[in-house]
């Protein structure tokens, strides 16, 4: 009895202290979602946005460069004075890895969207890990921008979720473009081949062309997919040269494949003209990579901005910060996110989530600069209610002389496609 | 049929340096029992090495890829000394070693592959582009240059290895821990020493391997999580902790592969793969190679 007495008051004070020490951190949990929600700004009049990327693994030199784009913005936003209808309240970029898969992307959303005073959210740049992580951003109730490709990422018509590329006909339709006035001679359909990942937004893709078959458009021969990453690209090279085709479509999406297939093809001495379907063909790491000769002529239609003209001064402003050759599509577009999100959150006066979806279903953008010089259509940006920008078109860029350029739409372009006398 | 040659022969080559990585691994779980998670994260290693010394120095990168040795033996036997050793002393006979070793080396992993994202970032790196694409033109069938270098020199590497076991006193020593470590410390052998030497040499060879792979193969810092089950596959095919076995594992494995690539489906490449693979220990649980663990 008496060895007991003292253990029962021991356990009774923990539990004492155990209670207190729960009430303080309810007290504290409650004090803090009681100022993210009743203020207009967050602490110190700031604006948390989460920018939730693939900072490592198969996509993370394109998911740094969605990063880079978007911290740029935010330097540039608040140096300009921040939000001025929150009294000039600055934004704050937090970043999670969103790593290669779904899961993962979806892990790291949950637990960044659940930190206090998140206002809205940004990324995944793969469409694949956009998907999964967005559905986080819809069941949070955290308005979330995406650049990612796939028309599934808003095909359940979410409230939260704006995916500011094209839908992905556009991305088809440059590579409708690109044959009609190239790669077709004398009406005869030019033979496609198609090396890529598997990719949700690339399968979309390779079903469309697969669709062309039937409609004259083109013919459709050797098609190598794969899961990444790729472990050897030189059979995928060697079924893909040995067809013979006009024109070689690349479809994969990790900075890492399209190395090793680049490398393939030259090796098997490939002279058919290469298209790419990701934003990623576009990125200065090339230069390293393979370098700028071997990337000459590859021209990628795009759904995401490329700086073109008009977009001069703010793309020499980023190559000043990011110390980077110049911005690529993943950083324009990033860029033009945080730019799209900033005005919304101006239309709003308000950091919280729900005014800020409500501001960007309502917003509408007229001859918003810089953004208008990045991609058609960008001087009249508004969103449809199942968050999916509107209008949109596509935009080629070209390796020309080691540095990738803008070649259409006219209005844009820098420079005039050259696809080796295929026209 | 072109394709096909052009396919297998591709296959093969890159099992040669699989095969490299999967003789590191036999040598040390044949004498430590360590399955060594971080194992390509080594090999990893010793391509950012190559890709940086190239660099700087411009010396023919077969040979910075050789001396990738040296650092990482280093590397290897602080690692055994300060990490492994201490969590239960070592060998098959000395108790405490496996489930700690499998968690170290797995930590060890991550903790490389989150280090070398901060310092490289994700951009892939390969050495000179120009130096990449090189082939030899026989007849319209293009053989890379640096696949066939590569190839070369993981086997002439792995036959001197196994050269080394059979043909000399410290190989000896170190096929007699393998084969009982009591026993070899009771006739005088300095097992401690064996097994630090051992460690050592499996992570110099894993550099080594990343050194001669990064001639034709970019690198990321998640590049080892990409051949690392292929080379335990090819270990374990040719009989766990048999280092010739490894040899023909890894030459299988490049093979298996390069037949999936052409007669199945790209998609379905690991499954044709690690089917063969369960298939083969269904009926030779011990590999192909037959006996279980000897170095």
């Amino acid at each position: 009895m008496s060895s007991a007495r003292p253990s029962t008051r021991r356990l009774r004070s923990g539990l004492v202290t155990g209670a207190v020490g729960m009430l303080a951190l309810t007290a504290l949990a409650a004090c803090g979602a009681g100022s993210g929600s009743s203020s207009a700004s967050g602490p110190n009049g700031v604006v948390t946005i989460a920018a939730i990327e693939p900072l490592s693994g198969a996509f993370a030199t394109s998911g740094k460069d969605e990063l880079e784009g978007a911290k740029f913005a935010i330097q540039q936003i608040n140096a300009a004075g921040g939000i001025k209808s929150l009294g000039g309240a600055k934004l704050k970029l937090i970043s999670g890895d969103a790593g290669t898969t779904p899961a993962q992307a979806t892990a790291t959303a949950q637990t960044v969207l659940s930190k206090p005073g998140v206002s809205a959210a940004l990324g995944c740049w793969f469409s694949s890990l956009s998907l999964a992580a967005t559905a986080v951003g819809e069941l949070d109730k955290i308005p979330w921008l995406t650049a990612s490709a796939s028309d599934q990422i808003v095909a359940k018509n979410p409230k939260y979720v704006f995916k500011v590329s094209s839908p992905l006909i556009q991305g088809t339709n440059g590579l409708q473009y690109l044959i009609q006035h190239y790669f077709t001679k004398n009406g005869h359909e030019p033979l496609l081949a198609i090396a890529g990942d598997n990719n949700v937004a690339n399968t979309s893709f390779y079903n469309q062309y697969k669709a062309w078959a039937g409609q004259g458009i083109a013919r459709i021969g050797t098609q190598k997919i794969w899961t990444p990453p790729l472990a050897d690209a030189t059979p995928v090279a060697s079924a893909v040269v040995s067809g013979h085709p006009d024109l070689i479509v690349l479809g994969a999406t990790s900075t890492s494949d399209e190395t090793e297939l680049l490398q393939a093809l030259k090796s098997l001495g490939n002279t058919a003209p290469l298209v790419g379907t990701a934003s990623s063909w576009d990125n200065p790491s090339y230069l390293q990579t393979v370098g700028g000769p071997a990337m000459e002529r590859i021209i990628t239609p795009d759904g995401l901005p490329f700086p073109g003209k008009g977009s001069e001064a703010a793309t020499a402003a980023y190559q000043k910060f990011s110390g980077e050759p110049w911005m690529d599509s993943e950083a324009a577009s990033a860029y033009s996110n945080v730019e799209i999100l900033a005005q919304a959150i101006e239309q709003a006066k308000s950091s919280k989530p729900a005014d800020i979806a409500t501001a960007l279903h309502k917003l509408h953008l007229v001859n918003f600069q810089p953004l208008a010089g990045m991609f058609p259509g960008w001087n009249d940006v508004s969103f449809q209610a199942n968050g999916q920008r509107k209008g949109g078109s596509f935009v080629l860029t070209e390796w020309l002389n080691g540095v990738p350029k803008n070649v259409y739409p006219p209005d844009l372009a820098v420079a005039t496609a050259d696809l080796g006398g295929t026209s | 049929m072109h394709v096909a040659l052009q396919t297998l022969v591709s296959s093969i080559l890159s099992g040669g340096v699989l095969a490299l990585i999967a003789m590191s691994l036999a040598l040390v779980f044949g004498v430590l029992r360590i399955v060594n998670f971080a194992q390509a994260d080594f090999m990893m290693l010793g391509m950012y090495g190559v890709v940086f010394l190239a660099a700087d120095t411009h010396a023919p990168s077969l040979l910075l890829g050789i001396l990738m040795f040296i650092p990482g033996v280093l590397l290897g036997a602080g690692i055994y000394k300060l990490l492994l050793v201490r969590r239960g002393g070592g060998g098959p006979s000395f108790g405490g070693f496996a489930h700690d070793q499998l968690l170290i080396t797995f930590a060890l992993s991550l903790i490389i592959e989150s280090a070398a994202a901060m310092l490289f970032s994700g951009t892939p790196r390969t050495l000179n582009p120009g130096k990449a694409i090189r082939t030899w033109d026989l007849g319209g069938f293009a053989l890379d240059q640096a696949r066939v270098i590569a190839f070369v020199a993981s086997v002439v590497i792995g036959v001197a290895l196994l050269w080394y076991l059979n043909n000399t006193q410290s190989g000896r020593r170190i096929r007699a821990t393998a084969a009982d470590d009591v026993a070899a410390q009771i006739v005088g052998v300095n097992v401690a020493r064996v097994r630090t030497v051992v460690f050592a040499t499996s992570i110099g060879l894993a550099g080594v391997a990343g050194g001669i792979l990064v001639g034709y193969y970019p690198v990321t810092p998640t590049t080892g999580a990409n051949f690392l089950f292929y080379a335990f596959a090819a270990l374990a095919l040719g009989g766990l902790g048999n280092v010739l076995g490894a040899l023909v594992g890894g030459l299988i494995i490049g093979i298996a592969q390069g037949i999936a690539q052409i007669f199945i489906s790209l998609q379905l490449t690991d499954f044709v793969v690690f089917g063969i693979f369960l298939v083969v220990i269904f009926i030779s649980p011990n590999g192909i190679l037959g006996k279980a663990v000897r170095a």
